[in-house]
């Protein structure tokens, strides 16, 4: 090796005299493609059904058309005011021309609307000089003041002035529990609105809650699996796998019977006398249903990747620590605990993940204080397209949580080191 | 079966007499008293097994697999307990003691190094439970490794994945050695490598044993390693030590025809015993021939297997060296170089294989051919028929 270090390297031909570099690219070029029309369909469904709709959906969290699509010459009237005064005529004129053509094509609703949700009022003032406008003549500025006093209103003017950009970050700060000021400056949104953040800070550390206790559970039961003679892991893996075979609702149902008031676990405690009739638990429709619920099914999450791993560990390791002095705690802690890393961080980015997107079961079991942001997604979902658009951007937030939490675990635990399973 | 592993130990280097047992220096390292073992309560793995390992032996336990060798070593390691008996380690009974308590070292069969450390780091790993420091634990490390011929420094950093296999087992052995262990066990260290590295290692092993002085106990089914690196060997076979001997006792002296058939090659002639006189028993060959052995395990009128070395068979003898010669036909002649390998048809058996050295001017037999062979009484031991 050392003497060819420092000869500069001369190209490797092949027989036919082509570098051999390029003799071998283009003898595996067939395989190559066969392998790509082998995952195309894949690609492609994954390209229409989940990549698209990602896109659009972040698209949509920040698209802003209303302004400037539906009141486009007062947009760009509006390019040469400051701000510091009622607008010129030019402004009012080119504000009738948009709205005679908002009329006709029935977009000026639109507009109005999108003006409304930061100015209460303002959609019936647009819409009632909007029906008026086309008998007017110049100049507009008297007419729009004569009709109603409130077109020398300089908030709205300047709110109409921002939107006109077609990217806005306001459902991002929304999202945040923030807004913009009638002077166009953000600030936090008064206590009595803020839900999003706190929902946020709620679903990371429920979720992370439910995943340490995923590993406190999944851990014994894993050696154990391991440990024993195939028959009797596949059992004990039947049952931990029990929930994925029982229907949502069925599964649901039963917590309800156990975990309720007058459920079975509170009967049992009431009958052995360790709580009293005033004293039963409230475990369900709120956050202590919501972990127990989500920590039931998302268990073989955990189980799965730490069985695989730990089976791939011979015994003869611990009995090798054990043999060269060390106590059984010692040897599990420094030689099979290392071992089992790659199953767990599987485990704890399956659990973690799968459990900050959870919808259904805080949506059944979570009453008011177990209910995570999905459920503020999906009900935002249901509403407006203002609402809708809260809800992408909601969503946009989540999904770069989730891409940033698998950031930092590649950084911390290297993903090609990770075993799922 | 018992009585066979109290016989005298052989070409033990040291034996210790029962009046001098209470004695410090004199005390069996390793010492099983009746122990019995078994994993289901039905059958017994191991069959009341005593033994006596001493100060610096190097002691092999040789059988074929599931005849309770392993389950034997495990005992002594700890990771098995004992059903019935105690083992005693250095006169201390060790039934209660956990493994890591019993300061043995051990090298596994697939070396069970632990993948995440470093070389140097798996070797200190002994060091460092034991909360010795970190700059003499360095040393320790250093000198285990030299013991080895890895201490060049090129091997501490890396993996063990990153090592060949002849090179896993150095690390392996090293590491069972660091923290200077009185006994160390060795469970089919080598069955993983290939021949000729095994070989190697045999020597190396052998030669560690010399120069450190511990008391190896070393399981394996490869009669050759048994052979080349024991002071004693106790044959396993269904959970009883058939016999307990130095290599060449073993060899020259089987007690019975299981250690017969199983260590070397071995040529079996059945028989019947008409008398025995001084010794020597006449047997009557399944063909009607006569011939002379020496009565080990058999009684008169007993059904008897004779046992006779393939290399201690002469054809067409002189006189002077074989006490009587039988009549056989060749049946193949194989040539491997330093030697020839006849299998001919001695007394109804047909796997009677003959070596002769290849030596000036031999005479090359042909198939079919009727030839003389014989042997020396004491080459022939008549033992039991199983």
């Amino acid at each position: 090796m050392a003497s060819t270090e420092g000869v500069i390297k001369e190209p490797i031909l092949a027989a036919d005299g082509t570098p051999l570099k390029q003799a071998l690219r283009r003898s595996q070029a067939r395989e190559r493609r066969a392998a790509f029309f082998l995952v195309a369909p894949l690609l492609l469904f994954i390209l229409i059904v989940f990549a698209v709709p990602i896109a659009s959906m972040i698209w949509r969290s920040v698209y802003n058309p209303e302004v400037r699509n539906f009141l486009p010459q007062t947009a760009s009237a509006l390019q040469q005011w400051d701000g510091e005064d009622v607008p010129p005529e030019p402004v009012f004129q080119a504000m009738a021309a948009d709205m005679i053509v908002g009329v006709e094509n029935r977009t000026i609703g639109r507009a109005a609307a999108r003006i409304n949700r930061e100015i209460p009022g303002a959609r019936s003032r647009m819409m009632r000089t909007a029906r008026a406008v086309d008998e007017w003549s110049a100049p507009y500025s008297e007419k729009f003041l004569e009709a109603d006093e409130r077109w020398a209103d300089l908030e709205f003017w300047r709110l109409l002035k921002r939107e006109t950009r077609l990217i806005t970050p306001a459902y991002y700060l929304l999202a945040l529990d923030y807004e913009y000021t009638a002077e166009g400056e953000i600030r936090p949104r008064p206590e009595v609105y803020q839900i999003y953040k706190s929902l946020f800070w709620r679903t990371a550390w429920m979720s992370m809650l439910i995943t340490g206790i995923c590993i406190l559970l999944a851990y014994p039961i894993s050696y154990l699996m391991a440990t024993q003679p195939t028959r009797i892991a596949n059992l004990l893996l039947i049952l931990v796998l029990l929930p994925f075979w029982t229907s949502l609702l069925v599964r649901t149902s039963a917590w309800i019977v156990l975990l309720q008031q007058q459920g079975v676990v509170n009967e049992l405690l009431v009958a052995l006398d360790i709580i009293d009739e005033r004293g039963r638990l409230r475990m369900i429709y709120n956050r202590t249903g919501t972990i127990i619920a989500m920590t039931h099914i998302l268990l073989p999450f955990m189980v799965l990747p730490l069985y695989s791993v730990m089976k791939t560990i011979p015994p003869s390791y611990l009995r090798a620590a054990k043999s060269l002095g060390a106590h059984p705690f010692r040897a599990w802690w420094r030689v099979y605990f290392p071992l089992t890393i790659p199953g767990l961080a599987a485990g704890c980015i399956l659990v973690f993940i799968l459990a900050i997107g959870y919808y259904i079961t805080p949506a059944l079991v979570g009453g008011d204080s177990g209910i995570f942001i999905s459920n503020l997604i999906a009900q935002n979902m249901q509403g407006s397209s203002a609402q809708l658009k809260l809800a992408a951007a909601l969503a946009t937030i989540l999904l770069a949580a989730v891409l940033i939490i698998y950031w930092v675990f590649n950084k911390l635990v290297g993903v090609d080191k990770l075993k799922f399973g | 079966m018992s009585d066979v592993i109290d016989a005298e130990p052989g070409g033990a280097p040291r034996t210790a007499s029962d009046g001098e047992r209470s004695n410090h220096f004199n005390r069996p390292m390793v010492h099983f008293d009746k122990v019995q073992k078994s994993y289901d309560g039905e059958t017994l793995v191991v069959k009341n097994f005593n033994l006596e390992i001493q100060k610096g032996e190097f002691l092999t336990m040789l059988g074929p697999s599931g005849s309770g060798k392993t389950t034997c070593l495990m005992m002594v390691a700890g990771f098995e307990p004992a059903t019935h008996g105690e083992i005693y380690l250095d006169g201390q009974p060790i039934n209660s003691v956990p493994p890591h308590k019993r300061g043995i070292g051990m090298v596994f069969q697939n070396y069970a190094l632990f993948p995440h450390m470093t070389i140097a780091e798996n070797l200190a790993f002994p060091l460092d439970v034991r909360g010795i420091g970190k700059a003499e634990a360095e040393k320790k490390v250093q000198r285990a490794l030299d013991m080895v011929q890895m201490g060049d420094g090129s091997f501490h950093g890396r993996r063990p994945a990153q090592l060949s296999g002849g090179q896993q087992q150095r690390v392996a052995l090293a590491r069972a050695l660091v923290f200077e262990p009185k006994l160390v066990l060795m469970d089919e260290p080598l069955g993983a490598l290939d021949k000729q590295l095994r070989e190697h290692m045999q020597l190396e092993i052998k030669h560690i044993h010399e120069s450190l002085g511990v008391t190896v106990i070393y399981v394996t089914h490869d009669q050759g390693e048994a052979l080349t690196m024991s002071d004693r060997i106790a044959v396993f076979n269904d959970g009883v030590v058939q016999q307990l001997a130095a290599p060449e006792v073993l060899y020259e002296k089987p007690e019975n025809s299981f250690v017969a058939q199983f260590i070397g090659e071995n040529n079996t002639l059945l028989g019947k015993v008409k008398a025995i006189n001084e010794g020597i028993a006449r047997v009557e060959l399944t063909e009607g021939e006569t011939v002379e052995a020496l009565a080990v395990n058999t009684g008169p009128g007993e059904r008897t297997r004779l046992s006779i070395r393939p290399e201690r068979v002469e054809i067409d003898p002189d006189e002077s060296v074989s006490d009587h010669t039988v009549t056989a036909r060749v049946e193949e002649v194989i040539y491997l170089g330093d030697h020839i390998r006849t299998r001919m048809t001695v007394a109804g058996n047909s796997d009677f294989v003959v070596k002769t050295r290849n030596r000036l001017g031999a005479r090359r037999l042909e198939p079919g051919e009727s030839v003389r062979v014989g042997w020396a009484t004491e080459d022939c031991r008549a033992l039991d028929h199983e």
